[in-house]
């Protein structure tokens, strides 16, 4: 299901503001894991109704290419979504899902969740680009920092 | 240390990151613009020059203050703001943009080491993509910023050719303080390198490499005095140079009717005045200029892809750590040098990039200018009246010429 704005009274709940504007607080953050690690943005949102009739619930947030076609649309979207799967590693085809518990709280940055990267499931095409390409050229695994 | 020592120390770091902002300023399309320029039109366009930076200043700052706030850079707030559909196409763009502006300063450097060693510029063109590529592999973000930055201000040397030349100064300033367009060029032709000279200053992968630089180096709000100082000193006095580049042309090639259609041309003031000596530091300065403008082109390639679909980013990482974020590069960097390969004219390449640039601003600045009037993200450091006024005539002055810059583009066949 997608939701393209509106406000839910989640917030209390989850340490977020008190009522929350889905648009603003939401779609299209980066999401961080419990490191403080980037592990993607929030691509699409899952709705639930608990019950017949009753106001929709958020039960999850989702990410990667199965999430983001559909909300880019049209033929390209369908493109994304399918190319999207192929590149990851299982059968399912369904986007990687984060229960809306897992959620520490929102920063500046981001939303900051309570799990660890390798939980959330975005990041097959990273792992995937790391062993086939970047650690195969000398120096991938030496940083070259000088941040102060 | 005592604490005059540490006065001391503290003078010389801001002095130098104010150095690096002017020496980083100019790149391939600030050096094709004001020459051509200048041959042509006289200072008549120096306006152009001076409102592009003005804008750039402007969306500079905003840019690195809401990094210093929010730890959040361009491309994370084009997509939190526009959305997947707008965003994703605001990224082709850049993407796209970048890509050739990339491959324009890959040329420029091939071109500059075929000056300075006989060998023709193809040879050099891998050479300088394996360069650029090495350079974000492995150079940290300070060091790369400040030697190239540095290096960059050779550039200098056309500021003291201009006094060593017979410059009509009063001519010049007339003509730069009441624009006309010359009577033996068009309107079009006028407004087409106006444009191209705003782009010079306005390109979008310096917003982009600024910001993200600034989470890069890991700017808090403690470092907005030295960020406001490099964008409203380092930037203007970039424009120094930019001006003096066009000055010089002015009495040496204009009279000649030099019509501008490589590099070494824009050159020809600084060995006319200075010799042999001025042409070496001159290619230093040039040879600078777009070899760090291409690195800084495909850094931008890489913030801005994985700041849309959030990756992991950044050269203060190991490689491995983020290496979506390398792929993106060093794709990037083998399609702008295979685009060089092909001989195209990095000249016209410039032109058309500039002018491509200016049409695509307002789908970069627009989400800066929206989250710095945030208040709920920005707190007591959200925009003031003066910022609001200045960034919103200057964003409204730039959707204008976004729409009349494609027409222009073909109406004058690039300037022809």
């Amino acid at each position: 299901m997608t939701a393209d704005g509106g406000t839910h009274d989640l917030g209390v709940r989850y340490g977020f503001p008190h009522r929350l504007d889905v648009d603003r607080w939401l779609l299209d953050r980066q999401i961080l894991d419990v490191d403080g690690v980037v592990v993607g943005t929030v691509d699409d949102l899952e709705l639930t109704d608990p019950a017949p009739g009753a106001a929709p619930e958020l039960t999850g947030l989702l990410c990667g290419p199965a999430a983001m076609g559909p909300r880019i649309g049209g033929r390209l979207g369908v493109w994304w979504s399918v190319i999207g799967l192929r590149m990851r590693n299982t059968a399912d085809t369904e986007p990687a899902r984060i229960p809306v518990a897992e959620v520490a709280g929102a920063q500046p940055s981001g939303l900051r969740l309570r799990m660890h990267r390798d939980a959330v499931g975005t990041l097959a095409l990273a792992y995937w680009t790391r062993e086939k390409i970047v650690r195969r050229i000398p120096g991938s695994g030496r940083p070259s920092r000088s941040r102060r | 240390m005592t604490g005059l020592g540490r006065g001391w120390k503290r003078l010389l770091g801001v002095a130098l990151g104010v150095m690096t902002a002017i020496g980083g300023f100019v790149d391939i399309g600030n050096i094709v613009t004001s020459g051509l320029a200048g041959a042509r039109f006289g200072m008549s366009l120096a306006w152009a020059l001076v409102f592009g930076t003005i804008g750039m200043g402007l969306y500079g700052e905003m840019a690195g203050r809401v990094v210093a706030v929010t730890q959040r850079a361009t491309f994370n707030l084009v997509r939190e703001r526009l959305g997947v559909r707008a965003g994703l196409v605001n990224l082709a763009a850049a993407l796209l943009l970048t890509g050739l502006t990339m491959a324009a300063e890959i040329g420029g450097a091939g071109i500059t080491l075929q000056l300075g060693s006989g060998i023709s510029y193809v040879i050099w063109v891998p050479v300088v993509g394996l360069a650029t590529w090495l350079v974000i592999w492995r150079v940290p973000f300070g060091v790369m910023e400040r030697v190239l930055g540095l290096l960059g201000l050779a550039l200098v040397v056309f500021v003291v050719a201009l006094f060593a030349l017979p410059v009509p100064w009063q001519e010049l300033l007339s003509q730069a303080a009441q624009p006309a367009v010359p009577p033996d060029e068009g309107l079009a032709t006028w407004l087409f390198f106006a444009i191209s000279l705003i782009g010079s200053a306005v390109v979008p992968y310096q917003v982009v490499f600024f910001s993200s630089g600034g989470v890069e180096e890991g700017w808090r709000r403690r470092d907005l005095g030295e960020m406001r100082l490099n964008v409203f000193v380092g930037f203007p006095l970039g424009m120094v140079l930019s001006l003096a580049i066009m000055a010089c042309a002015v009495p040496v090639l204009q009279p000649r009717g030099v019509d501008v259609q490589r590099l070494e041309q824009v050159g020809l003031p600084v060995v006319a005045a200075l010799g042999r000596v001025g042409l070496l530091v001159m290619l230093l300065g040039f040879f600078a200029a777009t070899f760090a403008a291409a690195a800084e082109c495909a850094l931008s390639l890489g913030y801005s892809a994985a700041q849309y679909f959030g990756w992991t980013w950044g050269k203060f990482r190991r490689p491995a750590q983020a290496p979506r974020f390398h792929v993106v590069m060093l794709a990037g960097i083998i399609a702008a040098t295979a685009l060089m390969l092909t001989t195209i004219d990095p000249v016209q390449l410039t032109i058309v990039s500039v002018v491509l640039g200016a049409a695509a601003i307002p789908l970069t600045y627009f989400p800066i200018l929206v989250v710095a009037n945030d208040r709920s993200a920005m707190g007591r450091y959200v925009n003031g009246p003066w910022a609001n006024t200045l960034g919103v005539v200057f964003l409204v002055v730039m959707v204008v010429v976004s729409v009349i810059s494609i027409p222009l583009l073909f109406l004058t066949k690039a300037g022809q």
